[in-house]
């Protein structure tokens, strides 16, 4: 199991257990952010002219080795600006982030490979077992960030979107 | 700000080719039934006061907190494919009248799901020279079995499955083509090239049960089956070849004039002369020859010639078991393998003749006087 999942299931247990009070203190609130995470496939069809046309589809006929496109929305649902927004997403366990395919208008994207510390790609380095070091492969990214430099109006969304492999 | 960006397929596309994303034979893929669940966090600030982050659901969610978000999800289905291979891509050798004689393949299943396998033969006439050579040899398709390995990889009693009941992703089983008996009409050289055909089916219904592709509306908490092979039919096949080695046996026969009682040098074959025959038996074939026997029609018109030979024998051997034997009547009395029966046939048998190995030959003569 990977350090991620071990991360994120001590936090829903603390969720579900110590922070009980919190937990529904939390949910009386409602959060300036609708965050949504759909997945999706991309299909080839044959559109009315004839032509060879792809769209996306729900991701409900998936094997390994298709690509699934993650697609995730942020709305601002406040009156007021949202600041300082990232958006984090561990690449989901049985998949393979596919290089490059990471994508959100005005966002910096970053990357991580332990889950905690996110950096540009030239930045991830990784250790070999004989001590020499080299640029982390895309493959090899365990969770993506896109950071927005400026805020997000009332009623304003943004979309970013990446693809991975199913192993 | 941009409230909605297209996806651009055209640049999808080309990332598409340009990584080539492959399943190699060794590729641990994600089992179907695995559910692949996601769940992206935000953080953000509100008056420059950072708030609680709020994680995603599949329609949107709004309440902050680790762990009150849900996670989109969909479950990986069943990638049916599968590898047939001929083992060895040498043809296996059999001569006439073997026992069980059999052709090994493997099928190896390189989906992410336990599947069945059913088995068809077909006699590959034309098409396919494995591994060189036409097929040119009719071994009886009919009776060609198709055996499953118990586990032990030796073909035996114990293989006695028909078809692959059960086979695990990523886990490869030996399937043997059994000839019950190689038919003996087949010659040194013959060749026959069998395709064994493999059809996915269902686990655990002994082959019974073909595996069929889901049709319909898609179904993200559902395991539907794909099928990922060539062709996309869950149908897969190789080739083996059977090739005969057989003892191939020539016969000749010569006559010689010895003496046709005025001269030996250039003798005429007139009555009383005395006339010796030569056969010769070669084996041009692969195998040795064994168990050979000689049948002889004395001519009536002729009279079979005693202790002609070296120690008073009645017939010469060259390059059998014994160099001569003697030729009773009407049995093989002292079982040397030569003698002439009731109707004057003479007979020169395996205990005299011995086994010819391949290229070898045996030479018998014996002489007669002509009436």
């Amino acid at each position: 199991m990977s350090n991620r999942t071990t991360v994120l299931r001590l936090a829903m247990l603390a969720a579900a257990l110590g922070g009980a009070t919190t937990a529904l203190a939390q949910t009386a609130d409602r959060g300036c952010i609708e965050l949504k995470t759909v997945a999706e496939v991309q299909e080839t069809y044959v559109d009315a002219r004839g032509n060879e046309a792809t769209r996306l589809v729900p991701a409900a006929k998936v094997v390994p080795g298709d690509e699934v496109i993650w697609t995730i929305v942020a709305n601002n649902v406040c009156t007021t600006p949202a600041g300082d927004i990232a958006i984090t997403n561990p690449v989901p366990e049985h998949m393979r982030y596919v290089g490059s395919s990471a994508f959100g208008p005005g966002s910096q994207i970053v990357f991580s490979l332990d889950g905690n510390t996110f950096a540009a790609p030239d930045a991830l380095v990784v250790a070999e077992a004989d001590g020499t070091r080299r640029t982390a492969r895309a493959d090899e990214y365990s969770a993506i960030r896109w950071v927005l430099p400026r805020p997000m109006g009332p009623s304003e969304s943004m979309m970013v979107r990446y693809r991975a492999t199913v192993l | 700000m941009i409230t909605r960006t297209l996806f651009r397929p055209r640049a999808a596309l080309i990332a598409v080719a340009a990584i080539g994303w492959s399943l190699g034979a060794s590729a641990q893929l994600t089992p179907a039934g695995t559910s692949i669940t996601n769940r992206a966090t935000v953080n953000y600030s509100v008056g420059g006061l950072a708030q609680a982050p709020i994680e995603s659901s599949p329609t949107g969610n709004t309440t902050p907190g680790a762990g009150l978000g849900t996670s989109t999800a969909f479950v990986v289905d069943n990638r049916v494919d599968l590898t047939v291979a001929e083992v060895g891509a040498t043809a296996t050798t059999t001569t006439p009248g073997t026992v069980n004689a059999f052709l090994r393949y493997t099928v190896l299943n390189t989906g992410n799901s336990p599947q069945g396998y059913a088995f068809t033969l077909a006699e590959e006439v034309t098409g396919s020279t494995f591994p060189a050579g036409n097929d040119d040899a009719d071994f009886g398709l009919g009776s060609l079995v198709v055996r499953v390995d118990d586990g032990d990889g030796i073909f035996n009693a114990g293989d006695t499955a028909t078809a692959i009941d059960t086979l695990n992703a990523g886990q490869t089983a030996t399937v043997y083509v059994v000839s019950p008996s190689v038919p003996l009409t087949l010659l040194n050289g013959n060749r026959t090239n069998i395709r064994l055909q493999a059809r996915v089916a269902r686990p655990g219904t002994a082959g019974g049960t073909l595996e069929t592709e889901s049709v319909g509306a898609n179904n993200p908490t559902q395991v539907e089956v794909v099928f990922a092979d060539a062709g996309r039919d869950a149908t897969e096949s190789a080739v083996d070849q059977f090739v005969i080695q057989s003892a191939a046996i020539t016969v000749t026969k010569s006559q010689n004039v010895l003496d046709d009682g005025f001269t030996t040098v250039n003798a005429r074959a007139i009555p009383n002369a005395l006339v010796e025959y030569t056969i010769g038996v070669t084996n041009t074939g692969l195998s040795p020859a064994t168990g050979l026997a000689i049948s002889d029609p004395i001519p009536t018109t002729t009279t079979f010639q005693t202790g002609l030979y070296a120690g008073g024998t009645d017939i010469a051997i060259t390059g059998g078991l014994l160099p001569t034997c003697v030729a009773e009547t009407p049995t093989d009395v002292n079982t040397d393998g030569c003698f002439r029966n009731g109707t004057g046939d003479l007979i020169v048998g395996a205990a005299a003749l011995g086994s010819i190995a391949p290229a070898g030959a045996v030479t018998v003569k014996f002489t007669v006087r002509i009436k």
